[in-house]
């Protein structure tokens, strides 16, 4: 079980840093 | 409500007030990397060591992704370190109890919870801990969870700064500089003074001690497995057992508890928290730990003035904080001081108030003092168990956390939440008189107010949807000891508290179960790196653009105008995300309390 426990803070963790790929773009998130 | 609460209260105030500036101008220094501060013959030679010997550079700075992806992964690092830690306890050393090593789950969600500062405890510390882990495991992260808080704080405080610059500083100075001229020297100073107060500092092993006054207890009977044993209808059988010992905890609380207060972690070293004797010896101990909950954060709000070189902004940000703290403490102090008619009911004594879940030692005003604090700040250490208090006296801390923990709030995250708080109302302002919004001469525009609403919504998000789950599925109703509205509580309040980062329980719900060990953990994460991200890209945003010079149309960002507006948005965004939440819980439960002849 310690490999489940280990890859959810990894998979998190990507996820966290597509975040910041994703708002480096700095364009508008969403249409206003 | 009496005199003496008043008096504490005012002096609580005064001694807020007069340490801001202080540590204010102390933080200035600690957080410019060519800050001069009296420990320098000392500390430089050690911070210089400590970059060649990690291969850092502290003059060269980072944009907001490389400060963000520095967070980030220096946070997965030392999660995984401290997973590995609670593992492995069993086999590692400072272990006299011979405590084996931690489950899986409850490894992950502890492990999450004090990467992020929340301290959200599933267990007893005396009996899961090994010293080793209470000190490498635990403490270790109290000290640079805060310091990674402060760290980005300091980074969207450059950010808006800066003048059309491309940097927010360097995460790795930063993160070292914080905790050797700030909280290092801090707690060991803090450290030494509750050891004075007669707080326990040691390796020993447990004592087991002969009771003066030997009782007999009921307990579950248990078989040659260890099991307990049921009857027919699942109950537990139970058997009375002669009381004649009782083992007394120890260990090295002292150094571990000055840094729970003052990095606003809050995780015991005890289950019972500052409510234990050892972890809060004496009235004055108690007063001390509450004030240091709000140290730094006070200090942060000087910090922001003196770096944007406009003081009163920093006071109006203050005086926000303390208004809304006042707020709190008078509203939950009114409700325990007032106790409980159902109880008065039954003829139990409620002239001094509602006592139940508090330790008298400290009593009814010390119990609603240090609950407001400590939940306006994201610490969660408790004096009393917030299970107990009344539905008006346990929303106080339920809402301060739904608030954002932004009344001073946790070191670095509170002042970084309210700056979104203040983007966001400043964006407000600018709709009502139709000018575009200015911040510090900063033109607000339609990415900060995007980023600036994701860390507001994005973990509101989580926070409600994981509490319907858990509402609406066995998994989360099994570890509720309460039905009802105080049920519904229960729950709130654990999302709440750790999407929030807080780490104060309301008792009653048995969290350690793989579904709240996993949710709970997921939850922290959430809180904590959801918010953090688009703080840096708001800073990241900010401090790009170019400062205009203040004019007669700019919106004033000090005075009771500012002031007024930045509490009315916190209060309102908190009050329409959860007032139907509060409803089914705290809301609801006071009405049962003081009309309906049914009681849960």
């Amino acid at each position: 079980m310690d490999v489940v426990w280990i890859a959810i803070p990894l998979i998190f963790f990507a996820a966290c840093l597509a975040y910041v790929g994703f708002l480096a773009k700095e364009g508008k998130i969403w249409k206003t | 409500m009496n005199v003496n609460g008043w008096i504490q209260l005012a002096f609580f105030s005064i001694m807020l007030l007069a340490l801001t500036k202080p540590v204010g101008l102390y933080l200035v220094q600690v957080l410019d990397v060519n800050g001069r501060t009296w420990l320098d013959p000392a500390l430089k030679p050690v911070e210089r060591l400590i970059y060649r010997f990690s291969g850092i550079d502290p003059a060269k700075e980072q944009d907001w992704k490389g400060y963000a992806i520095s967070v980030l992964i220096f946070s997965l690092i030392t999660l995984l370190l401290t997973y590995l830690i609670l593992r492995l306890q069993g086999v590692l050393p400072l272990n006299p109890q011979g405590l084996s090593g931690v489950t899986g789950d409850l490894a992950f969600n502890t492990a999450a919870s004090f990467t992020t500062n929340t301290n959200w405890q599933n267990y007893g510390g005396e009996s899961t801990m090994s010293y080793l882990s209470q000190m490498v495991g635990l403490a270790f992260h109290n000290f640079i969870s805060s310091a990674v808080g402060i760290a980005v704080a300091a980074a969207l405080v450059r950010g808006i700064a800066r003048d059309k610059a491309a940097t927010l500083g360097n995460f790795w100075t930063d993160l070292t500089r914080t905790c050797l001229y700030l909280l290092l020297p801090l707690c060991l100073v803090y450290s030494l003074f509750l050891v004075s107060q007669g707080m326990i500092q040691n390796f020993k092993p447990y004592q087991t001690v002969k009771v003066l006054d030997p009782y007999t207890a009921q307990v579950a009977k248990k078989d040659a497995g260890g099991q307990e044993v049921k009857d027919d209808q699942g109950h537990p059988v139970m058997e009375d057992v002669k009381v004649e010992t009782q083992t007394i905890p120890q260990g090295p609380v002292a150094s571990q508890v000055a840094i729970k207060m003052l990095g606003t972690n809050g995780g015991g070293f005890f289950n019972a928290n500052a409510s234990h004797p050892f972890e809060n010896p004496t009235p004055l101990s108690n007063f001390i730990q509450i004030l240091s909950i709000f140290l730094i954060p006070t200090g942060l709000t000087y910090y922001l003035g003196r770096m944007v070189g406009h003081q009163k902004h920093g006071w109006s940000v203050w005086s926000a904080m303390f208004l809304l703290f006042l707020v709190g403490v008078l509203v939950c102090w009114y409700a325990e001081a007032h106790g409980n008619p159902r109880l008065a009911a039954l003829g139990i004594e409620q002239t001094s108030g509602n006592l139940e879940g508090k330790e008298v030692r400290f009593g009814i005003f010390n119990s609603a003092l240090f609950a407001t604090v400590t939940t306006d700040a994201s610490c969660g250490a408790v004096n009393s168990m917030h299970d107990s208090f009344t539905p008006l006296g346990g929303l106080v801390p339920l809402f301060n956390i739904q608030l954002g923990e932004v009344v001073f709030g946790g070191v670095g995250a509170g002042l970084f939440g309210m700056l979104v708080f203040v983007v966001l109302a400043i964006f407000l302002a600018g709709l009502m008189v139709g000018r575009t919004p200015e911040y510090l001469g900063k033109k607000i525009e339609s990415f900060d107010i995007q980023v600036a609403a994701l860390a507001i919504l994005v973990p509101i998000v989580f926070l409600l949807g994981f509490t319907g789950l858990a509402a609406a599925s066995q998994w989360g109703l099994k570890g509720l000891n309460n039905a009802g509205p105080h049920g519904f509580s229960e729950m709130l309040y654990a999302y709440t508290s750790t999407i929030g980062n807080n780490g104060s329980a309301f008792a009653g719900l048995s969290g350690n179960t793989p579904w709240y060990n996993l949710t709970l953990g997921l939850a922290t994460l959430i809180g904590r790196f959801l918010l953090i991200v688009p703080v840096l890209a708001l800073a990241g945003s900010l401090v790009r653009k170019k400062t205009v010079p203040q004019s007669a149309g700019s919106f004033p960002v000090s005075g009771p105008t500012f002031t007024f507006l930045l509490i009315g948005t916190v209060v309102i965004v908190g009050a329409l995300t959860f007032f139907p939440a509060l409803s089914l819980g705290p809301i609801v439960e006071h009405f049962l309390m003081i009309n309906s002849h049914k009681l849960f």
